[in-house]
C-alpha cells in the first residue's frame, strides 16, 4: 500500500464505525448490553449508510 | 454529338464479412435490438416488439439481452460520453429482471439452472462494479474477468456470512465481535497508507449476521433436525427441551399430570417448536421471541422482539403447566389436542377446542409485536 497525504475517507469511516459495531455487538455478547431488533437494526443501518455515504462522497471529491 | 460511354460504377469497397454488433445510433438500452434489425435488414420496431415478448415468455429475451449486451462489441457510433448514471440503471433492471425470471421460471428445469447462473453472473459484475468502480464495459474477457471476480468474492463474503452465523449461534458471539473491531482497527490503520476498501465486504459479511444473531437471541446449540419428543410417564418429562435448527415436538398426552404447577422450558434457535397438552392441563406462558410468533391455544403474538406472558391460574385441583419459551427466529405454539385415536366410524378425531379452559382467569399480555387474544 502506497503513503498518501490525506487518509482514504471511504476506509477511514468504515473502520471507525465497524469498531463502534462491534464494540456494541461484543458489549451484547458479553451480556453488558441488551440489544434486541429495535436497538440493533439503526446501529447496523446506520452502519451500512455511513459506509456507503463517505464512499459516495470520497467519489464526487476524486471527481472534481 | 459526342457521347461518353456508360462507365460500371465501382464496385463498393470489400469491407469483409457481414458482423452482428451493438448500435450505437439506434438504441434505447445498449443497442442490441438496432444492431440485429440492422443484421437482419428487419424493421427495428418489429424486433424491439420481439425482445419484450421473449421477455416476458419466461424471461428468455431477458438472458439474451444481458448475454448480447456483454459479449457483442458496440459499432462505435453514437455518444461517446460516459452515461454511468444510466449504465447503472440498466443493470438494475437487468438483475432485476432476471432475478424475477428466476422466480418465475423454476419450476422448470431450465430455470433451475441457466438462470441461477446468468443471475450470478450478473450479480457478479455488479458487485465488482459497486466494489471496485469498473464498470463491466469493454472487451469480452474483460467482462467476464470481472465477473469472475465479483462471484469470487460474492460466494467468498457469503461463506464468511454463513461462518459467522453459525459461530454465533454456537456461542462465539464474542470472537466474532472481536474479529469485527480488528477488522475496523485494520482499516483505520490501512486508510493512511493508501486504504483497503477491499475489505470492507468482508468485515461487514461477518459483522452484520452477528448483529441479527444477537438481536434475535438465536441459540443454536442443541441440534439440527426434526425432533419428537413422547415422554409415557411424568418421571419422563424432562425440565426443558432445546433445538438449534428444525423442528421440535413435545407432545405431553400421554403424560398424567398431578394437580399443582409443572415448569417447562422450551428453546428452539431458529424452526418450530410445539408443545401438545391434554384437555384437563391449565397452561400459562412466557415467551421471548426474536423474529417469528407465539401461538398459545387461540391467543398469538407476532413480529419482532415479543415478549409474551400469558399468566393463567388454575382450579386447586387442575393440573398446570408453566411454560417458559425462547425463540430466535420461528413459531412457538402450544395446543390442545384429544390422544390420537380414532372413532366408531375410523375417522381420526379432530383437535379438541382451542380454548384454554382448564384454567381459572386469564392475564394475557404481549410486550411488543402484533397480538390476539
Amino acid at each position: 500500500m502506497r503513503r498518501t497525504g490525506s487518509p482514504d475517507q471511504t476506509s477511514l469511516t468504515a473502520g471507525i464505525v465497524l469498531i463502534a459495531l462491534g464494540t456494541v455487538l461484543l458489549l451484547d455478547n458479553a451480556g453488558v448490553l441488551r440489544m434486541d431488533f429495535s436497538a440493533m437494526a439503526p446501529v447496523a443501518f446506520g452502519v451500512v449508510g455511513a459506509i456507503l455515504l463517505a464512499s459516495g462522497l470520497s467519489r464526487g471529491t476524486s471527481r472534481r | 454529338m459526342h457521347s461518353t460511354p456508360d462507365t460500371p460504377a465501382p464496385p463498393p469497397p470489400d469491407s469483409g464479412p457481414k458482423r452482428f454488433e451493438r448500435s450505437g445510433s439506434d438504441r434505447l438500452v445498449g443497442g442490441v435490438c438496432g444492431g440485429l434489425a440492422t443484421y437482419f435488414s428487419v424493421d427495428l420496431t418489429l424486433v424491439r416488439i420481439g425482445m419484450v415478448a421473449l421477455a416476458l415468455l419466461g424471461g428468455a429475451g431477458l438472458i439474451v439481452y444481458a448475454a448480447a449486451l456483454i459479449l457483442v462489441p458496440s459499432d462505435g457510433t453514437g455518444p461517446t460520453k460516459p452515461r454511468s448514471t444510466r449504465d447503472r440503471v440498466i443493470a438494475a433492471i437487468i438483475v432485476v429482471g432476471l432475478v424475477i425470471a428466476c422466480v418465475i421460471t423454476s419450476g422448470s428445469g431450465l430455470g433451475d439452472v441457466l438462470f441461477p447462473v446468468a443471475a450470478l453472473g450478473v450479480a457478479g459484475l455488479a458487485v465488482w462494479w459497486l466494489v471496485s468502480g469498473e464498470r463491466p464495459t469493454g472487451r469480452p474477457a474483460s467482462v467476464l474477468r470481472r465477473a469472475a471476480l465479483g462471484v469470487g468474492l460474492l460466494l467468498g463474503c457469503t461463506a464468511l456470512a454463513f461462518g459467522s452465523f453459525l459461530a454465533s449461534g454456537f456461542g462465539g458471539g464474542v470472537a466474532v465481535a472481536s474479529i469485527v473491531i480488528a477488522s475496523g482497527a485494520a482499516l483505520v490503520v490501512a486508510a493512511f497508507v493508501g486504504g483497503a476498501r477491499w475489505l470492507v465486504l468482508p468485515a461487514l459479511a461477518v459483522a452484520l449476521p452477528l448483529a441479527f444473531v444477537s438481536a434475535a437471541d438465536i441459540d443454536l446449540e442443541g441440534g439440527f433436525g426434526e425432533r419428537d419428543i413422547r415422554p409415557g410417564t411424568l418421571a419422563e418429562v424432562k425440565d426443558g427441551y432445546r433445538l438449534g435448527a428444525g423442528e421440535l415436538v413435545v407432545d405431553l398426552r400421554d403424560v398424567r399430570l398431578p394437580a399443582g404447577d409443572r415448569r417447562l422450558k422450551v428453546s428452539i434457535g431458529t424452526g418450530y417448536a410445539v408443545v401438545l397438552v391434554d384437555e384437563d392441563v391449565c397452561v400459562a406462558s412466557t415467551a421471548t421471541v426474536g423474529i417469528g410468533a407465539v401461538q398459545v391455544f387461540d391467543r398469538d403474538g407476532a413480529g419482532f422482539d415479543v415478549d409474551w406472558s400469558d399468566d393463567r391460574r388454575a382450579p386447586r385441583t387442575t393440573p398446570r403447566l408453566v411454560i417458559d419459551g425462547k425463540v430466535g427466529v420461528g413459531f412457538l405454539e402450544v395446543r390442545r389436542e384429544k390422544r390420537d385415536h380414532r372413532d366408531r366410524r375410523g375417522a381420526r378425531r379432530e383437535r379438541s377446542d382451542e380454548r384454554n379452559d382448564a384454567c381459572a382467569t386469564t392475564t394475557a399480555s404481549v410486550g411488543s409485536g402484533a397480538s390476539n387474544g
